[in-house]
């Protein structure tokens, strides 16, 4: 029988799904690396310089003057702005995913591999500290550090580090009661080699699927701090506090949040479907019934 | 000849363009018990669940399934639906998953009463209820208001053949329905199902790769392989003269125990060497964590005192059913699982004492029951092998090591550089074992290595690991629960039973003469060949 009558007999419900599964992640990775490419570009050319102040220039509509999104209320050039926003948003990302993963990996895997009293103390203290919201933790360090992206970062980072510690123990769980991990003890391996060579790569899937979403949240806790005045200080450019900044002129100038807006959520969104594509594309029950 | 029940007709099941089921042909008449038999992916479930129509998501069946003068595969779902349970039902081989956890088992069973002919609620309790009592459930009452897991593994099989039989279906379709149990349970849910189905005068297809299970409860037999039917007739005849070359293989690799009573075993004890184990009233329990503040744990003694000696160059079966404490016995041995009191040593080294480990990997290894779980899916299988090496701090050439021992469990040479999953199961247990003998160890602890395997691969399993025996100079502890297999193999026997020895003693004379009831009543429960050990329908 030749390929093409087979795959006519796959239901069609079950080719459609595929279908889907693929469109996400190819718009995701679509999306994610136009916002890697624009952060990059943006350290090299900018249509304007993004930090340049010209009262002249106020407020110019969108083409005015060769601005293509025109400009803010102090004449700075909005795609510039927000092409070194990415920048901005892309770092937010890598530092509190950073951050979250080299702390909640190594304690949600020190829990499962220990188990009994260990787990239950690491795990009612991430509990504890998965209690505050993240917003009031980064409110919290910015008020005993300084302001700025990075403090603000590192708070979003640590508020998510009980995520992370609580999805790498479910997956590790499962894995540690798999005989290749009782092998490798009867051979000697102590239980972080175990935890490194075998349990890390086969939950690795959860993991990165885990990562991509919280990067997602990320920029947007990072928006949400900026335009509460808490994040990023000018004159960084920022998504978030361009919004801010906007507010004032929403009757004048909508277009001034409008962008912003856009640039966060389409980013936010591609993450988001980049996840869910890797979580099939990862799947290795679904790569089973592909075949 | 009466007219058949059910006839299945040029029956094909495609994945895609792969042939799953090979244009199988038979028919069962009304009332017929058959067996269906082959090894694992030989299309035999595939096959009963074409004819009930409930094949997975993207297989297809072509031909044709007459029931009653009714074809099958060509009615709409809602038809079929109607079917199932009033005019055929199905046991499936794991009744905890084919059980909803979160329904009494009372309910369960009323379920297809109440679909299919409208009882009421009641009615339909009542009834089940009933059933329960006539598949020889203790208390039905009070069990058809508990939920599956308060029911034994056994319970839950005869749960299930009550559901199965509650509208009285003219077929039952039972897939491996005691695969999943202990021997002396199989015994009494095989009796229960045959009784059950003669006394409902239905037709009973039984799956199973297990041939006495087969002889003892069918009266036909159909053979398949690959998906094709290579050999179908009235069991007695094939068991006793098989045409096909396949059917006889098969029936070659029934254990000689299961075959004829009073066969002599392979290996009798040489004489006895040096202790290379030796434990000493040791003890393991688990604390259970009250549901309730007040009330005192639950304490499960799963190993309660037991003292052996391994003796250098022996092979020492463990017998024992699940729960018996016979695997907690190997992990203890190898200090994988500290006893909660008690005296373990290896080689005259104190394994309970953590610093000790060390010197006691070098001298005992252990292979696993399941060779899909025990080897990491992302390694290639050189790593898997190589790993005791590099994790011993062992010198040498790693590369040469590893090919050697490869070649020692007969894979071929490019074995290492592909990953565990393109293997079948019994080329993964030989990878187990290469890399259990990569530090070269004097103890080789294998606990069920076979029981996930087709009866023909567990032969050559175990002839393998005789073999290797010989070649290695190795001391063996060999765990099953598998009568048969322990007496293929061992040359001394220990028969374990909730935490305790019950029995131990040469292979020979325990099998031929055992002196304790246990033992008597799991060797009683071996199904065997000739059909004869679940005596005569009732």
């Amino acid at each position: 029988m030749t390929d093409r009558a087979a795959s006519a007999e796959t239901p069609p419900t079950e080719r459609r799904r595929g279908r889907w599964r693929r469109l996400n992640l190819g718009l995701g990775l679509g999306i994610v690396l136009t916002v890697i490419a624009v952060a990059l570009v943006s350290f090299v050319w900018t249509p304007f310089d993004p930090e340049r102040i010209d009262a002249s220039k106020r407020l110019l509509g969108a083409g005015e003057q060769g601005h293509l999104l025109g400009t803010d209320q102090f004449g700075r050039d909005l795609l510039s702005g927000i092409m070194v926003g990415a920048r901005t948003a892309l770092f937010v990302g890598i530092l509190a995913v950073g951050i979250a993963v080299a702390i909640g990996i190594p304690i949600g895997g020190f829990a499962a591999a220990r188990r009994g009293w260990v787990e239950d103390v690491v795990m009612r203290a991430s509990d504890v500290v998965y209690a505050f919201p993240p917003v009031l933790l980064a409110i919290l360090l910015v008020a005993a550090v300084s302001p700025g992206t990075g403090s603000a970062m590192v708070a979003i980072g640590i508020a998510y580090v009980p995520i992370v510690a609580r999805v790498t123990r479910g997956a590790a769980l499962s894995v540690f009661q798999l005989d290749f991990v009782s092998a490798a003890r009867s051979y000697g391996r102590g239980n972080a080699y175990i935890f490194v060579r075998h349990v890390l790569p086969n939950i690795a899937s959860v993991l990165i699927v885990q990562m991509t979403i919280l990067f997602a949240l990320a920029i947007l806790a990072e928006a949400a701090l900026s335009f509460l005045g808490i994040g990023t200080q000018p004159p960084t450019p920022s998504w978030g506090r361009s919004l801010r900044d906007a507010q004032t002129f929403l009757q004048l100038s909508p277009r001034l949040a409008i962008w912003p807006g856009v640039a966060i959520a389409v980013t936010v969104l591609g993450f988001n479907l980049l996840g869910d594509g890797l979580r099939d594309a990862l799947d290795p029950r679904l790569e089973v019934r592909r075949t | 000849m009466t007219a058949p029940l059910i006839e299945v007709d040029d029956l094909s099941v495609f994945a895609g363009s792969t042939v799953i089921v090979d244009r199988a042909s038979f028919s069962l008449a009304p009332g017929s018990r058959t067996g269906l038999i082959g090894e694992s992916g030989s299309g035999k479930t595939i096959t009963a669940l074409a004819m009930l129509g409930l094949l997975p998501d993207g297989l297809r069946a072509t031909g044709t399934v007459t029931l009653n003068g009714q074809d099958l595969l060509s009615r709409p779902e809602r038809d079929l639906v109607a079917l199932r349970g009033s005019a055929m039902s199905m046991i499936f081989q794991e009744p905890m998953t084919a059980l909803n956890p979160v329904m009494r088992i009372g309910r369960q069973i009323a379920e297809p009463l109440r679909m299919h002919q409208d009882m009421s609620r009641p009615d339909a309790f009542a009834l089940a209820v009933e059933l329960l009592g006539s598949v020889g459930i203790d208390e039905p009452e009070r069990r058809a208001r508990s939920f599956p897991h308060e029911l034994s593994g056994g319970q839950r099989q005869r749960a299930m053949i009550a559901m199965a039989l509650s509208c009285g279906p003219d077929l039952v379709v039972a897939d491996e329905p005691t695969t999943a149990l202990d021997v002396t349970i199989q015994a009494q849910v095989l009796r229960v199902l045959r009784d059950q189905i003669v006394a409902n005068d239905a037709a009973l297809l039984l799956i199973t790769h297990d041939l006495p299970v087969v002889a003892s409860v069918a009266e036909d037999v159909i053979v398949l392989k690959d998906g094709a039917i290579v050999e179908q007739g009235p069991a007695t005849e094939i068991f006793s003269s098989p045409a096909h070359a396949y059917t006889r293989k098969l029936l070659d690799a029934v254990p000689p125990m299961s075959r004829s009573v009073g066969v002599p075993p392979k290996h009798v004890p040489a004489t006895p060497g040096e202790p290379i184990v030796e434990m000493r009233d040791v003890r393991k329990t688990y604390r259970l964590r009250h549901r309730k503040l007040r009330d005192p744990d639950h304490v499960i003694h799963a190993v309660d005192g037991v003292s052996l000696d391994v003796l250098k160059g022996e092979t020492l079966g463990i017998v024992g059913e699940s729960g018996s404490g016979k695997s907690t016995l190997a992990r203890i041995m190898l200090g994988l699982i500290r006893p909660t009191s008690g005296q373990v040593m290896v080689e005259g080294i104190d394994v309970t004492a953590r610093k000790n480990l060390r010197p006691v990997r070098e001298i005992a290894q252990i292979v696993f029951q399941d060779p899909m779980g025990s080897l990491d899916p992302r390694m290639l299988v050189r790593d898997v092998v190589a790993e005791p090496l590099r994790a011993l701090g062992i010198a040498g050439d790693h590369r040469a090591r590893v090919a050697e021992l490869l070649a020692a469990v007969s894979l071929p040479a490019d074995t290492g550089d592909r990953y565990p999953h393109e293997f079948s199961g019994g080329q993964r247990q030989r990878i187990a074992i290469a890399r259990a003998l990569a530090p070269g160890p004097d103890l080789l602890i294998a606990d069920e290595p076979v029981s996930a395997l087709d009866m023909s691969v567990q032969t050559i399993t175990l002839d393998l690991l005789d073999q290797l025996k010989a070649d290695f100079d190795l001391t063996m502890v060999f765990i099953s629960h598998d009568l048969s297999v322990v007496h293929e193999i061992s040359d001394r026997v220990l028969v374990m039973q909730q935490g305790r020895v019950v029995e131990t003693g040469p292979v020979g004379n325990v099998f031929a003469s055992p002196q304790q009831r246990y033992t008597r009543d799991l060797l009683a429960a071996i199904p065997r060949l000739d059909g004869s050990f679940l005596g005569p329908a009732a």
